[in-house]
């Protein structure tokens, strides 16, 4: 009996080594097999338990109860202890080198005219526009008539437009006819900026191309006025530029507002110092503005004792041109694909 | 415009810094382009005389000049010719520096030593003439400092003067601005004239016949002038303001120009048959030779001027070769005239010519100005010219232009400016410029002034009062609220359609809409090859700008050249924009496209090796793109290439049946004439039919029953079509395939020769319950059977 209990404690303080032992898991299986299987020492000390007397009995089945918990749960505390070791030695085999580079799916870039009209047409969305377009190819009618340029007027100077061959038609010169379309399509009030390509005969150098783009903004409504262009141009400004913008306008002419302005904004460069990119003046012109000449109204039909309204227009490349750092307009029109690469939503 | 403030001082006392001046001028409608400062970089010139002339000895080309500096004379060694002994000219002293930023030293040249330069007068930056040595007027003092003996310090406004202004287009008319913005007195100079001999009457006559034309003509007559230089005074004042020094009779009639605005013209009154003035139309077929010598065909719109016999001037352009004046001349007929702006416009612009007359002509003359004008000239030409002035004029003014007063309302005024300026305020600011006006409480009557052509209704009134007022004391003000901004649907799925592209690794480019001629030779192109662009325009100013673009491909075909050219490889661009086609009669068809190019092989990547991109990739970013829209019913249909494309790698596009595309990889020759690798995939789509295939986005419950995904492999013959297969298996699975993808394709050893095997992994699926193994195995075996059928066979 006394033999028998220590029998059991030694075999539990063999097994407990063993386990402490143990340098993996299999090692562990093969501990649990020696300790409790069916060859271990206790588990003949059980076998024979049937020669006992019922006290023993009773007392060597209570002593072999106690090992067995006491070894399993030694075994599953180094069980554990080595599953976290494996699993820390299979996440340090798996590490990788996070400064190789990803597998990516190369993604273009937008050409930097579409982005900044797209800027540009956003911000005037935001004050509650629409997005009008016309035709490239255009009627005398549109691009000069309608907009109160009759024929042999000065400011149809042959130089500037360039006629398709075997018709009546021109290259629209501005995106302004698309003004007088938009306001056939609809009732007044409208609000709508265009954005559009157009063409002049100029020749292809680092300031001019013969095809170039303009977006164009027209305010139809009761009771707009110089000063509702003013602060409709100032907010944009502001917008597009940053909160200290300024706009400055200056009398002009155009054949289709009245009164008409030049719109210069503070330059970006030195914010208003002067610098040699504006001319030392602290300003740059971005813009042709005014109110509806009345008989724009008219050639559509639309009353300017009712109605009244603003327009404006500007040349998207020579915005972008200042904003984005673009020296040459032809850069625009090449499509390098590396010049292209600095651009991104 | 280039306006010299001395001369401009001579109207006006201002007094003020000239670039603050320029941003008051130019924030007063006058815009400043330029301030310039002549005289300003000379320093070491004087006045010189020559004293002797002779060839340098060691030089062909060189002369050497004995020159008188006031002190001694000094030798020059000299390239030009045009001065001879006793000559005054501009001699730079060594040390001297020039506006060009040249510094004169002495020096050795061939031989000869230089002690100094004489200068043309353009190294002094007075004038463009560069043809010789500048030569000063005989009494020019020498051994003066040239730029306080010419008077050569000066600051030039460059103008420019809007079409609206055309009195601004004089010192006169910038001189009235300046007086209003500074609040000075201004001052005209007097136009007067004394006259002597026999009355105009007896020497001449004037005669309108086109009086819608020419509403007034105005003669004066010139006797005994001597033609010579015109004094420096004035060829200075001339030169600063951009004008060529003629001779005196030329210089003056340019002089009263500039100062006063009204061009004149001089005519030899010898030279005018009947000694008479004939204005009328021009008659079908004639024809005259302007003064530049050129034969000039003329049409019944045309305003002439004639003399007894023939058309001696178009009117208010340029006169003619026959009676210009000429160092012989001695009588001379002035004209000031008034002609109407259409007429002399419509001229001017079908002659291409456009002078300093046409364009004050064009834009409006100031038909009060006649008289003055020709006063005006006709005493310098007295001064100048020693010529005596016939007594009393010819003045021909059938029907006086009487300018109507405008009704302006004050509150419309204001309603339109966004201000509350009183009447009474309105009517200081327009009396300022020059215009009567009479007010009531709410309504002005203003009569414009007759230099103001641009002032005939209330918005032009309203504009004035807004440019007096000043636009920087314009309040800034929003227009009400409460609108709905934003895009169309073709403009919305337009931006989405860009981000599909950029997404799918394509750069957006933007190419010119005119193409060069040489495009379609050099891609080979048949004669009636769409892609040849019919519609030119008929004024190109450059060939290489001249057809309207049919596609968007050739622009992309030249921006892909570049890109190789320049070894930016691998080109994968796209381009959304408009293309042009003839129409109807003679119309113009214009369509919205959506194009893209990809050519070279991709970049080697440590995962994934470098690829040649061919039809298949195009084919792939066609598809990301309809399927990023939704536009599911297009196909992609095998053809021939059409000529441009490669016969085996081609296809058309095709949405629900009609024709909106082609996808394809060009024929290798036209990638090597554009200097392209040799496979180029091109594709391009007509946007408006791609969007309008595009279905509207429905709501699919999601599946609640599981689904079981399968395998089969085919082994068909090596030249069956891949689509063929699938539209095979698809039909045969029915509705409960729901993805259908081909994930190898295998020739080889393992399958007979001249088969490939095909595998493909389905998904399949039933909306109303959980699918079992025999429903899987059903489908499979249907789809196994179809297969058999159509020959082929299911590989284990």
């Amino acid at each position: 009996m006394t033999e028998t209990a220590t029998l059991i404690a030694e075999a539990t303080r063999t097994a407990l080594d063993e386990a402490r032992a143990a340098a993996t898991l299999a090692d562990l299986r093969e501990v649990r097999v020696r300790a409790l299987g069916r060859k271990a020492p206790m588990s003949r000390v059980r076998a024979e338990m049937g020669s006992l007397s019922e006290d023993d009995r009773r007392e060597i089945g209570r002593l072999l109860n106690e090992a067995r918990e006491t070894i399993e749960s030694a075994l599953a505390a180094r069980e554990s202890e080595l599953a976290a070791d494996e699993q820390a030695a299979m996440l340090a085999r798996d590490r990788i080198d996070v400064s190789a580079p990803g597998r990516k799916r190369e993604i273009g870039h937008p050409h930097p005219l579409t982005l900044m009209a797209d800027r540009i047409v956003d911000i005037f969305i935001g004050m509650g526009f629409r997005v009008a377009e016309g035709p490239e190819v255009e009627t005398d009618w549109y691009n000069f008539q309608a907009l109160n340029i009759p024929p042999d007027h000065p400011a149809r100077s042959m130089q500037d437009t360039m006629y398709v061959d075997g018709t009546d038609l021109v290259m629209r010169t501005h995106t302004s006819p698309v003004q007088v379309r938009a306001m056939q399509a609809q009732d007044p009030p409208i609000y709508v900026v265009v954005p559009g390509r157009v063409y002049r005969r100029d020749p292809f150098d680092a300031t001019h191309s013969p095809v170039f783009q303009q977006i164009e903004g027209l305010a139809v409504d009761k009771g707009l006025s110089f000063a509702d262009l003013k602060g409709t141009l100032a907010a944009f400004a502001r917008e597009l530029f940053g909160p200290r913008q300024r706009v400055r306008f200056r009398p002009s002419y155009f054949q289709f507002t009245e009164p008409s302005a030049e719109v210069d904004v503070l330059c970006m460069n030195c914010e208003g110092a002067g610098c040699s990119a504006c001319g030392h003046s602290g300003w740059l012109e971005i813009m042709g503005a005014g109110l509806v000449h009345p008989n724009v109204l008219k050639a559509v039909g639309w009353d300017p004792e009712v109605w009244s309204g603003f327009a404006f227009g500007l040349g998207t490349e020579r915005v972008a041109m200042r904003a984005l750092g673009v020296r040459d307009i032809r850069w625009f029109y090449e499509n390098d694909q590396r010049f292209l690469a600095g651009f991104h939503a | 415009m280039r306006v010299p403030l001395s001369w401009l001082r001579e109207f006006t006392p201002v007094d003020d810094d000239p670039d603050a001046m320029a941003t008051k001028l130019s924030m007063f409608g006058l815009k400043v382009d330029e301030v310039i400062r002549i005289g300003s970089g000379i320093s070491g010139v004087v006045v010189g005389e020559v004293r002797a002339v002779r060839e340098h000895p060691n030089a062909d080309n060189l002369m050497l000049v004995r020159a008188y500096d006031g002190t001694a004379e000094r030798d020059i060694v000299c390239g030009a010719r045009n001065y001879s002994v006793g000559d005054r000219v501009p001699l730079a002293l060594p040390g001297a520096h020039l506006p060009n930023g040249m510094d004169i030293e002495r020096r050795v040249v061939r031989g000869e030593t230089s002690d100094g330069m004489l200068c043309s007068a353009r190294e002094l930056q007075i004038a463009d003439d560069h043809a010789g040595i500048m030569i000063l007027d005989p009494d020019a003092p020498v051994g003066k400092d040239l730029v306080s003996a010419l008077d050569l310090e000066d600051v030039i406004f460059d103008l420019d003067v809007t079409g609206n202004r055309p009195d601004a287009l004089s010192i006169l008319g910038v001189a009235r601005d300046v007086s209003i913005l500074y609040k000075l007195p201004l001052t005209v100079p007097p136009a007067d004239v004394t006259e002597a001999g026999p009355d105009v009457a007896t020497l001449a006559s004037v005669t309108i016949e086109d009086a819608r034309g020419c509403p007034r003509y105005l003669a004066r007559l010139i006797e005994n002038a001597t033609i010579g230089p015109s004094p420096w005074w004035m060829r200075r004042r001339l030169m600063a303001a951009g004008m060529r020094p003629i001779s005196n009779v030329v210089d003056v009639t340019n002089y009263v120009l500039l100062e006063r605005g009204h061009p004149l013209h001089a005519f030899d009154l010898d030279k005018l048959a009947g000694a008479a003035v004939v204005v009328r139309r021009a008659r079908k077929g004639e024809t005259m030779t302007t003064l530049d010598g050129q034969e000039r065909a003329l049409k019944k719109e045309d305003v002439l001027i004639c003399d007894a016999e023939r058309p001696v001037a178009i009117a208010g352009i340029m006169g003619g070769a026959d009676t210009e004046v000429s160092h012989t001349t001695t009588r001379i007929l002035l004209e000031s005239a008034f002609f109407a702006p259409g007429r002399i416009a419509h001229t001017a612009r079908r002659l291409g010519m456009r002078s300093e007359a046409s364009v004050r002509f064009e834009h409006g003359a100031d038909v009060d100005n006649v008289p003055p004008s020709a006063a005006r000239a006709a005493g310098l030409l007295a001064s100048l010219a020693g010529g005596t002035v016939a007594r009393g004029v010819l003045d021909v003014y059938p029907k006086p232009i009487v300018r109507k007063p405008i009704r302006v309302r004050v509150a419309r005024a204001n309603g339109l400016l966004g201000t509350s300026v009183t009447a009474g305020e309105m009517t200081g600011l327009l009396g300022s410029m020059g215009c009567r006006v009479e007010a009531s409480r709410a309504t002005l009557r203003v009569t414009p002034p007759s230099w103001r052509p641009d002032m005939v209704i209330e918005e032009n009134v309203v504009e004035e009062i807004g440019r007096l007022y000043g636009y920087e004391n314009i309040p800034e003000t929003l227009p009400d609220g409460g609108r709905i901004g934003g895009l169309n649907e073709h403009q919305r799925r337009r931006r989405i359609a860009r981000q599909l592209l950029l997404g799918a690794g394509l750069s957006e480019a933007q190419t010119l809409s005119l193409l060069p001629p040489w495009f379609a030779d050099r891609a080979g192109l048949a004669n009636d090859h769409p892609l040849r662009g019919r519609l030119r325009l008929s004024n190109p100013l450059s060939e290489d700008e001249s057809i309207l673009r049919p596609s968007l491909i050739p622009g992309l075909l030249l921006a892909a050249q570049r890109n190789s050219l320049r070894s930016a490889l691998p080109v994968v661009l796209f381009e959304m924009g408009n293309v042009f086609a003839p129409g109807e009669g003679s119309t113009v068809a214009e369509r919205e496209r959506i194009a893209f190019v990809l050519a070279g092989a991709t970049q080697p990547d440590w995962y994934a090796p470098s690829r040649e991109l061919d039809f298949l990739d195009g084919k792939g970013v066609l598809q990301t793109l309809t399927d990023g829209l939704g536009a599911t019913a297009l196909s992609v249909n095998e053809n021939d290439g059409g000529g441009v494309g490669h016969p085996g790698r081609s296809a058309t596009i095709e949405i629900g049946r009609a024709h909106a595309g082609a996808l394809m990889e060009l024929d290798p020759s036209i990638a090597e004439a554009f200097d392209l690798p040799r496979r180029v995939v091109v594709c391009e789509l007509d946007l408006v039919s791609l969007f309008t295939e595009i279905t509207d986005s429905v709501a699919e419950a999601p599946p609640r029953f599981p689904g079981i995904a399968r395998d089969i492999a085919i082994v068909v013959p090596a030249e069956t079509r891949i689509g063929s297969v699938e539209d095979v298996i698809s039909r045969a699975a029915g509705e409960r395939l729901v993805l259908l993808n081909l994930f190898d394709i295998y020739r080889g050893e393992q399958v007979p020769e001249g088969t490939m095997s095909l595998a493909f992994s389905l998904s399949l699926r039933d909306p109303e319950r959980t699918l079992t193994d025999a429903d899987a195995d059903a489908v499979m075996d249907a789809i196994a059977r179809a297969a058999g059928a159509a020959g082929w066979t299911i590989r284990a």
